[in-house]
């Protein structure tokens, strides 16, 4: 067995990036369109569906230690079921991934760079992602590390600067109407049990975790934490700088982000900066996108060779190349942002197929973890 | 390949029994009178060491007495010490008086006496320089360690000036070398591993390092990886470097060079590793850290707010380095809106006239600034300045005239130059300057996006180097947040960075260094 290398603030890290992901591109536009001038409170609710996600996890984590999804799956359901199951997986990670390469493509395509081909563009971070993944979990982990120092700042900026910029109006978040909250129940329903699903990732890290058991548990915990905090900012402040329904209309993925924090002047270039703020989203995405093809990668690898110590290069190569062909698809960012819809619902079955597989496992003690 | 030295001896020892039984009994010290004596089995030694080694013009044989011979190659040994230690004992000694080492050891005032194992051992240390003194009646030689050579005296360090700090630098000679090393750190936990390397060369190699301070595991595998280097010929330090990682093509070499005797020796207390190899002036300190090569030693010699500034305008240096030309191109080609407009407008007004896209303008001055980088190194030193000189006079000024290149090229070339220089490694500038390349192609081909995709692979390329099982990122990546207080950013004062260590230390006992 190898040495476990992955401490809790790490994993907490990297739970906390897989969350946040491209959603910054599309939740806020997502939950503005569910729940209107209430929106903010989605990501307050939706820690709900979250605790039990994370409950559910860190028990089949502590069953199976040593195991990755893939791995102890057919053990507790069977072949036939764990094909399913792990196949519901598998399809959410790859879309995941798929959804945020394509996304960040079409906003650079629209934005910055509007005459190269959008499939080169989702290509050049296809090959990033299958690199890491031939390279292996711990070359992934290390990468989101370093990505730590780039990306924090930005994070704790935008969730801090508003409140010193003298835009933010908290009489914007009023009235409350519940009513807006619950006026499409099942599609809210939906988001906020997809959410926070970074947790998940303790299904393929887990074994890697020093220490084991109660380390996932707090990583879960701290990651979903900080990506609540994350996700408040990104929905919530557009809000509270412009009220609402203005800050609707800023209905560009991301484009609220810089008129949130910039100065009150005419003459600050705000566009000059969509650089800047493209390298900072491009890192977030990619490791978001990487984390998603990883797990998916191993999963594939896990269910068809459990005893593998490394996932086939054939499997990378073949689900990157996949991901390249299967972005064709989305014609433009609102198609996209059609399928984020169909993959939140894919999300939220994950969350509620985590949450029974933790039941089953209650109640099927006979079957254990290789320890 | 090395041709394998076939040496059948005869039975020399129940040969000379029959010739001349020895009674080596102290009582009897004399050999008969009437006895002729014979010293075939002596003779016989000396012909196969000469034939082993294949007759070479340079072997020395001398015949000291009866029954004792002498063998070495004249070029390798010390000519006085063979005189002093073995020439005049041995004028008064016979060969009765060297049958047992401990008697030899007596007559002669040498420290390395040696019994060869057996008589091929015996010719591979004569053809290593020792001196092999073969004595009637023993079945193999001793061997004595008369070594001399021509080597250097200690002179400042060439490759890695400094303003402040010791003036003394390695060189080719591993004893000297293992000398200043000593001469610094006089601690008993101070550890000397020697291994011979090279099928041809049979280079000596030492491996230095702390006991308590560097990890047993880096060790164990640095010293497990120097074992089974396969090269027939290690000429220099530098050929035992691929040897060190898993890796063979990397970007980034995993352990760094120095001459420096200061900055090897820090590196020791550090918990590094140090391989100083025979011949070579440069030791190798492993493992290492991106971070740390960009460290220079002189940080520790200046107060630590200056230390500070010189090494952000390093890192400021080797960002200048790696990513200007691929910026130029970004934003000449790609991206006009990142700048004010009237920035844009100087920029396209340079190039007004230039007839290449802005990556071939690139390319024509960064190949000719390595072309230059290079003519520097080969020239000699006292032409080599005015060549770089007159050779960028010349090459910016009439390019940029001839409107081969614009002016805003000259000075993004010369800013990469500068910015290279800056970085205080060889082989790292070497590194980030092939790196120059794949940022200035992404840039030609996806503009900005295309920078931020080759710094990702570049980066995923350094998360993965794995050196004797420590990161190559680390302690940016996995964090070591005591480590990188202590050291990465800016040295802090030595009262503070002692605690640091220490508590480093603790974490490292506790397990918790990670995070």
């Amino acid at each position: 067995m190898r040495e476990p290398y992955l401490s809790w603030p790490e994993a907490a890290w990297l739970i906390m990036q897989y969350t946040v992901c491209a959603n910054y591109l599309f939740m806020p536009q997502l939950l503005y369109s569910m729940s209107g001038r209430l929106s903010w409170a989605i990501p307050i609710v939706a820690t709900l569906p979250a605790a039990a996600g994370v409950w559910a996890t860190y028990y089949l984590h502590t069953r199976f230690p040593q195991e990755r999804l893939g791995q102890f799956l057919p053990r507790l359901i069977g072949r036939p079921l764990s094909i399913v199951v792990g196949g519901a997986f598998i399809l959410f990670w790859l879309g995941g991934a798929v959804t945020n390469v394509t996304v960040f493509a079409h906003y650079v395509s629209d934005t910055a760079m509007q005459s190269t081909p959008v499939t080169a563009l989702v290509a050049a971070s296809a090959l990033i992602i299958v690199l890491v993944s031939l390279l292996g979990l711990k070359t992934l982990v290390r990468l989101t590390d370093a990505l730590l120092y780039l990306l924090a700042p930005f994070l704790l900026f935008a969730l801090f600067w508003p409140f010193f910029g003298g835009r933010i109006d908290f009489s914007n978040l009023a009235p409350i109407r519940l009513s807006d909250l619950t006026a499409d129940k099942w599609r809210l329903a939906g988001a906020a049990a997809a959410m926070y699903h970074g947790y998940q990732l303790v299904f393929i890290a887990g074994p890697a975790l020093n220490p084991p058991g109660r380390g996932a548990l707090v990583a879960a915990i701290a990651g979903t934490l900080a990506a609540v905090a994350a996700f408040l900012s990104f929905v919530a402040m557009p809000i509270l700088a412009f009220g609402w329904p203005y800050a609707n209309l800023l209905t560009y993925p991301a484009a609220s982000f810089l008129e949130v924090v910039a100065p009150r002047t005419g003459l600050f270039p705000i566009r000059r900066f969509d650089f800047a703020l493209t390298v900072l989203f491009r890192n977030i995405m990619i490791v978001a996108a990487m984390s998603y093809f990883y797990s998916a990668a191993q999963t594939v690898s896990d269910l068809v060779s459990p005893s593998a110590r490394r996932i086939h290069p054939w499997f990378v190569i073949g689900l990157g190349i996949a991901m390249v062909v299967s972005s064709t698809a989305f014609e433009g960012i609102r198609t996209v942002m059609q399928f984020t819809g169909v993959w939140v619902l894919l999300g939220a079955l994950t969350t509620t197929l985590t949450i029974i597989l933790a039941i089953v496992a209650r109640f099927r003690a006979s079957v254990s973890g290789v320890r | 390949m090395r041709r394998p030295i076939k040496i059948i001896p005869r039975p020399i020892e129940a040969e000379a029994r029959k010739a001349q039984p020895p009674d080596l009994s102290p009582e009897f010290r004399e050999p008969p009178v009437d006895a002729p004596l014979r010293f075939d089995d002596v003779e016989e030694q000396v012909s196969l060491i000469n034939m082993a080694l294949g007759s070479p013009s340079d072997l020395a044989v001398r015949r000291m007495s009866d029954g004792v011979v002498c063998l070495f190659l004249s070029p390798l040994v010390d000519q006085g010490a063979v005189r002093h230690s073995l020439v005049e004992p041995l004028s008064r000694a016979g060969w009765l008086e060297l049958q047992e080492k401990s008697q030899a050891a007596r007559v002669l005032p040498v420290a390395g006496l040696s019994e060869a194992r057996s008589l091929e051992a015996a010719v591979d240390r004569v053809a290593e320089g020792e001196t092999a003194l073969i004595v009637h009646g023993r079945p193999t030689p001793y061997t004595l360690d008369l070594k001399g050579r021509v080597a250097r005296q200690v002179s400042p360090p060439i490759s890695e000036p400094s303003v402040r700090g010791p003036r003394d630098s390695f060189t080719e000679n591993l004893s000297d070398n293992l000398a200043l090393v000593r001469q610094r750190i006089r601690s008993r936990d101070l550890r000397v591993r020697e291994l011979t390397v090279g099928l041809d060369t049979r280079t000596r190699v030492a491996v230095c390092y702390l006991e308590g301070r560097s990890s047993p595991e880096v060790v164990d595998a640095a010293i497990q990886r120097l074992s089974a280097v396969t090269a027939p010929a290690v000429i220099d330090s530098s050929y035992l470097v691929p040897y060190l990682s898993k890796r063979t093509w990397s970007l980034f070499p995993p352990a760094a060079a120095t001459e420096r005797a200061d900055r090897a020796c820090a590196a020791i207390v550090q918990g590094r590793i140090v391989v100083i190899c025979d011949n070579s002036p440069f030791a190798l300190v492993m493992p290492i850290h991106l971070a740390t090569l960009f460290q220079a030693n002189e940080d520790h010699y200046n107060l630590a707010i200056h230390s500070f500034l010189l090494r952000s305008v390093r890192v400021i240096g080797w960002l200048a380095a790696t990513l200007a030309p691929a910026l130029y191109i970004g934003i000449a080609s790609f991206n006009p809106g990142i700048l004010p407009a009237h920035a844009v407008m100087t920029i396209a007004s340079a190039r007004q006239g230039v007839p290449y896209p802005p990556v071939i303008e690139v390319l024509i001055m960064d190949i000719a600034l390595e072309m230059l980088a290079e003519a520097t190194v080969r020239l000699p030193t006292y032409v080599g300045g005015a060549a770089t000189v007159v050779g960028g006079l010349i090459l910016g000024t009439a390019a940029a005239q001839a409107k081969l290149v614009s002016n805003v090229m000259i000075i993004v070339v010369a800013l990469t130059a500068i910015g290279s220089f800056s970085i205080p490694d060889y082989q790292n500038q070497l590194s980030w300057r092939t790196v120059r390349y794949l940022f200035t192609f992404s840039a030609a081909t996806l503009g900005i996006f295309g920078v931020s995709t080759a710094g990702l692979i570049i980066l995923t390329h350094t998360c993965s180097i794995d050196v004797l099982g420590d990161s190559f990122m680390s302690p940016i990546a996995p964090w070591r947040w005591t480590s990188m207080a202590k050291d990465v950013p800016m040295r802090v004062p030595e009262p503070l960075a002692v605690k640091l260590t220490q508590r480093q230390r603790e974490e490292e006992a506790e397990g918790t260094a990670d995070a």
